[in-house]
């Protein structure tokens, strides 16, 4: 037997159902827009007291859908129409309601004896600026005060800023995404790194260049990679090596990547939330490509010597190489790591516009150039057909004195061995395509925090469709078009895609591109949680919605219980329907959205339908002589399914220049006294505990008072002593019959 | 008579004289690529040392295939050799490549 909602889904489909066109927050067909749009639904969220009577009736009913009836009870009690929403907690929930607002709602919740609180279910939007000092625009010097341009949106000042501020209103990383920096080693104390950091390991062989004393080891740590001009000029290992302080390379690269962001100290990363994994294979005068691929195969988890690695990472950022070609070595071990699912970053290298570097220069790798902050090409950068895309690699501007746009970092300032931890700015510099490459693999991390099944070509092929064109002009008409790498060294160009890869490195459109689109919503709404047999019920969802760019359909279904009847009167796959209950018991109605990638939303609402109140009118005469009082008995009106008769409502429909009621209208009874000869109709209108409401009518006959026989013929228009006893007699009777229907 | 390695092998073998000189003066650190996995490193130094002729040192594995190793020559004509002698075993190396040193892209 076929489900009955395959069933309905299989009519719909039928019945060319009406298309949802939501740019962003609107879901109405044609139809429904047509109309007045309906009022935004409040929105509560409702927390049960634990021992009031609602929670231990749902104890005594475990089977019974606990939210819907939590809710349906609240509209009983209440009178306002509620929608179910999700549960939050075992005794809170949202609900939602229409015609007040959120905060009117919430009040009259909160005054249910069985409700602990009730407050406006308020819209939180992700903060995407971080509270990190250094982000805005302060430095560890007092100028300038870019902060970390690179990582706001774009603008005509700051072109190749990659729009990470974006990115993160999607997504600030999982801590589950693991890049691994394998580079000079980091400094583990320094404070915008504490807990953004995995153990790593150390890969360097040799001693010397290890500069910690042993070979390779579990101390990731990086000790400092100075090289004097004594050891250059005595020692065959740094022979060719440049003299230098200490770099803190590794810790520069890191921080770009995986800063702890948002936590009130210096620095915001890439990644924020994503996980560091440090590989050190630097050492003093760099490192050999033995070192650097072991630590790639264990970084990916590929290689357990000479330890596991239990951390392994999906992303690997390299800002290392030299010049030639790329070697069998790399090509063997990064064909391994892309078929594992490791994306692979590394720098294009700086050799000012001549070809890319060893590994950047490897198949199956992303590899980065530097351009500048307005979008044409570092000079120091070098450039070619291997790069994938460029990104902000630092430039100065000015020859001499601060560096009006460094890339500000984590760094150390000791010269040799650590000192104190900092970070960079304008003097104490961060430049080169070194931490171009950390901000493409943050990104990578983004991307895999949103999509964690994203393969290595994936990442690549969409931060090469989702970059920015290269600017074509804004630097000067002196600024050259970058030209294939030759010999010829190449300064500041503009970027060409066969030179500088696809284009500008757009973090929020990278992560945009692989995010989950947004689920619809479905908030529905009935005209009544509590509706009578033979009464229509008017559905409705004009506020659901599906994402920007998404259209959708709607469908409705229900599910009866307890003998219940119901049946739509109104198309099924409209933002609106009407449901006619025919027998009484529990009815849910379901809505769901689904949009055109075929994600969906229900929601549902339960309904209790009962049959309505009788109202029952015993009158005590049918007649009344004007001037004299009937009463009237409504007593026995009576309700069914456990409800009671809450109101009562006494009017004149019609005759009231006949008769008007004594004392007050809204008891069980009322006393009407006849004015003069006519017919008076009497409505009672009793409404029951659930607010269902029903009427009786009766019919009232008021006759003419008896007309005096006369006082003689010379008494005209006086009444003689036997009228005026019986006059007097009637008024003591009215007002005695008064007293009593007051009492 | 003209020299009888290719052309692609003699640059290879350039670069790796450059780096004898320029680097490590008479000690050449070379990546081998073994056609049968080992994890025996004094034995991988002993065979590469049978093979190129010169004292081999063992330094490091980065997988059970790829080995790191450095060559020990009289001078770069000789480090040039024995670079040679180890690529032409294809036997027993899938590949032999200069385990170049890299360096930092940034300041």
């Amino acid at each position: 037997m076929r489900h009955p909602l395959l069933t309905l889904a299989a009519l719909c489909a039928l019945l060319a159902p009406l298309t949802l066109q939501a740019p962003h927050a609107l879901a109405a067909t044609p139809a429904a827009q047509a109309t007045a749009p309906a009022a935004k639904a409040a929105r509560v969220i409702v927390m049960y007291k634990s021992g009031g009577a609602l929670m231990r009736a749902l104890s005594a009913h475990p089977a019974s859908p606990r939210y819907p009836q939590l809710a349906a009870t609240l509209s009983q009690r209440t009178g306002i129409a509620l929608t179910d929403g999700h549960p939050i907690s075992e005794r809170s929930q949202v609900v939602f309601a229409k015609g007040l607002s959120s905060a009117g709602l919430a009040a009259r919740l909160a005054a249910d004896p069985d409700v602990e609180f009730a407050e406006p279910d308020q819209r939180r939007h992700i903060r995407s600026i971080p509270n990190d000092p250094l982000y805005p625009g302060n430095q560890i010097s007092a100028t300038p005060t870019v902060g970390q341009w690179y990582l706001r949106p774009p603008n005509s000042v700051n072109v190749s800023a990659i729009n990470a501020e974006t990115a993160w209103t999607t997504t600030t990383g999982t801590s589950s995404v693991v890049v691994a920096v394998l580079d000079t080693g980091v400094r583990f104390d320094h404070p915008d790194l504490v807990g953004k950091l995995y153990a790593g390991y150390d890969f360097i062989s040799d001693t010397v260049t290890a500069n910690d004393g042993n070979g390779r080891d579990a101390n990731a740590s990086d000790p400092g990679d100075w090289v004097t001009q004594a050891e250059v000029d005595s020692d065959p290992t740094f022979q060719g090596c440049d003299v230098g302080d200490s770099s803190w390379h590794g810790t520069q690269v890191a921080g770009l990547v995986g800063a702890a962001t948002n936590n009130g100290i210096g620095m915001a990363s890439v990644g924020r939330n994503v996980m560091i994994l440090p590989v050190r294979v630097l050492g003093k005068c760099g490192g050999f490509d033995s070192d650097i691929i072991a630590g790639m195969l264990w970084a990916g988890g590929l290689s357990s010597n000479p330890v596991a690695n239990s951390h392994p990472a999906k992303v690997l950022n390299l800002s290392l190489g030299s010049a030639g070609s790329c070697t069998a070595s790399y090509t063997n071990a990064i064909s391994q790591l892309t078929a594992a699912g490791v994306t692979v970053v590394i720098s294009a290298g700086n050799a000012e516009g001549l070809a890319v570097d060893t590994p950047a220069n490897c198949s199956g790798v992303i590899a980065v150039a530097g351009v500048r902050h307005i979008g044409t090409k570092v000079g120091f950068s070098s450039l070619g057909p291997e790069v994938a895309l460029s990104a902000p690699a630092g430039n100065c501007i000015n020859l001499s004195g601060a560096c009006l746009n460094p890339l500000l970092t984590t760094t150390n300032t000791g010269t040799t061995v650590p000192a104190t931890n900092t970070y960079s700015d304008s003097f104490r510099l961060s430049l080169g395509t070194s931490f171009s490459a950390p901000l493409v693999a943050g990104t990578a991390g983004l991307m895999l925090s949103v999509k964690p099944a994203l393969t290595p070509a994936q990442v690549k092929s969409t931060l090469q469709s989702t970059a920015r064109a290269f600017p074509t002009s804004g630097a000067g008409a002196t600024i050259p078009v970058c030209q294939a790498p030759s010999s010829t060294t190449q300064d500041e160009c503009y970027c060409t895609t066969s030179t500088c890869g696809a284009g500008l490195l757009d973090t929020a459109a990278a992560v945009a591109a692989v995010a989950p689109p947004l689920a619809p919503t479905a908030p529905l709404s009935a005209s009544t949680a509590n509706p009578s047999v033979g009464v229509p019920v008017s559905l409705e969802a004009s506020d659901a919605t599906v994402a920007a760019g998404r259209s959708g359909t709607y469908l409705w279904t229900l599910a009866t219980s307890g003998g219940a009847t119901a049946s739509f009167t109104s198309a099924v796959n409209g933002s609106t329907a009407t449901l006619l209950p025919t027998a009484p018991g529990t009815v849910t109605v379901t809505l769901t959205v689904t949009d055109d990638l075929g994600v969906q939303t229900a929601a549902s609402t339960m309904l209790t339908i009962s049959n309505p109140p009788t109202a029952v009118i015993v009158p005590s005469s049918a007649t009344v002589v004007a001037g004299d009082s009937v009463s009237l008995d409504g007593s026995t009106s009576s309700a069914v399914g456990g409800r009671s008769i809450a109101q009562y409502a006494w009017t004149i429909s019609s005759g009231a220049s006949f008769g008007s009621f004594l004392g007050a209208t809204n008891a069980s009874t009322a006393a009407l006294q006849g004015t003069a000869a006519g017919t008076v109709v009497v409505t009672l209108t009793v409404t029951d505990s659930a607010g269902v409401q029903s009427t009786a009518n009766s019919t009232i006959t008021v006759t003419a008072a008896p007309v005096s026989s006369g006082g003689g013929g010379g008494g005209g228009g006086a009444l003689g002593l036997p009228w005026l006893i019986a006059l007097a007699a009637a008024v003591v009777a009215v007002r005695v019959n008064r007293r009593r229907l007051r009492d | 008579m003209p020299h009888a390695l290719p052309a692609a092998a003699a640059v290879l073998a350039s670069i790796a004289v450059a780096a004898c000189a320029a680097e490590t003066g008479l000690e050449l650190r070379v990546l081998v690529q073994l056609n049968q996995p080992s994890a025996d490193g004094p034995a991988i130094a002993q065979h590469a040392s049978e093979t190129a002729g010169v004292p081999v040192r063992y330094i490091a594995a980065t997988d059970d295939r790829w080995h790191a190793l450095a060559i020990r020559c009289a001078d770069d004509r000789a480090c040039e050799s024995a670079l040679q002698r180890l690529r032409d075993d294809t036997s027993n190396y899938g590949h032999v490549d200069v385990d170049r040193r890299r360096r930092v892209h940034g300041s």
